[in-house]
């Protein structure tokens, strides 16, 4: 976070990696972290990605819906999905059904 | 519109065209788990199943990575001791899968901990020290091995967690393609 600056410079993207960075620089500070790192990004015309934990909680429920929606209005080019996703066919119906999250948002 | 970028299991793989169809725009690979040889194929799987979905590349560096071969189950107040590879002064506590379970180090040779929670240890499981620094290469052979494969396979990007100074690798730095 010290260094978001230059390392924005230098990045083709930038990703928000959320499980490191709550244990780095606290779990409480994570969403203003990522708004800083959303902003920054931006600054530097760099496209950036949030990650992970999005489908923890699937089928999803209101407070997924809100993480999303406040990654998407920060900014956020795209969203990664990694452990949370289901394993084999279902990991096909979880991206249907956050692709069709996303496309419903009237941003 | 906002993308959606996929961190690939082996489980996944017989559905690259049907994940594309319902919204994947990127596909990761996480250059922690998993063969290079496996990284290898299914970088050419994506290549020839859904050629003009980008893959993102997740090397590892220094990012500690639990060396155990099986799923050990653990209980809380549990002692056990660990292949932990660097020095870690005791009282330390470390986290296991982004603190998903934390043990503090409590002896002399800084390996044996005790579990504050009941859960299991996972091979490759990830390792957070917070307030340590990993000293040794940024890079390992594996890495170098996984960024040649990328490159000769063309690989869109590199994705380089952990690292503690700006000036890396410029095999790192510079867009693959």
């Amino acid at each position: 976070m010290k260094n978001l600056d230059d390392i924005c410079k230098h990045a083709d993207m930038v990703i928000v990696a959320r499980g490191d960075l709550s244990i780095e620089c606290g779990l409480f500070n994570i969403i203003e972290n990522q708004k800083k790192i959303l902003k920054t990004a931006k600054k530097f015309n760099k496209i950036s990605s949030v990650g992970t934990g999005f489908l923890t909680l699937y089928p999803p429920q209101q407070s997924t819906i809100a993480d999303i929606y406040n990654a998407v209005l920060d900014g956020a080019d795209s969203l990664i999905v990694s452990g949370d996703l289901p394993e084999g066919e279902k990991a096909v119906e979880a991206i249907t059904l956050l692709d069709k999250m996303l496309k419903s948002f009237n941003l | 519109m906002t993308g959606i970028i996929v961190t690939l299991q082996p489980s996944h793989l017989p559905y690259l065209k049907d994940l594309h169809a319902a919204g994947m725009t990127m596909v990761r690979l996480n250059g922690s788990h998993n063969t290079v040889d496996w990284h290898g194929k299914t970088m050419q799987a994506i290549r020839s199943e859904i050629p003009n979905t980008p893959i993102l590349l997740d090397i590892p560096g220094r990012k500690l990575r639990l060396a155990i071969e099986t799923i050990l189950p653990v209980e809380a107040n549990q002692i056990l001791e660990l292949p932990i590879p660097i020095w870690i002064p005791q009282g330390t506590t470390i986290l296991f899968d982004d603190g998903k379970l934390t043990a503090t180090v409590i002896s002399e040779n800084q390996r044996t901990l005790r579990f504050h929670q009941n859960g299991e240890l996972r091979p490759r499981m990830s390792m957070n020290i917070p307030g340590i620094t990993i000293q040794g290469p940024l890079l390992t052979k594996r890495d170098l091995e996984i960024i040649d494969l990328a490159q000769a396979l063309s690989v869109d990007y590199l994705d380089l967690g952990f690292y503690r100074i700006l000036k890396i690798n410029p095999r790192c730095t510079q867009t693959l393609r």
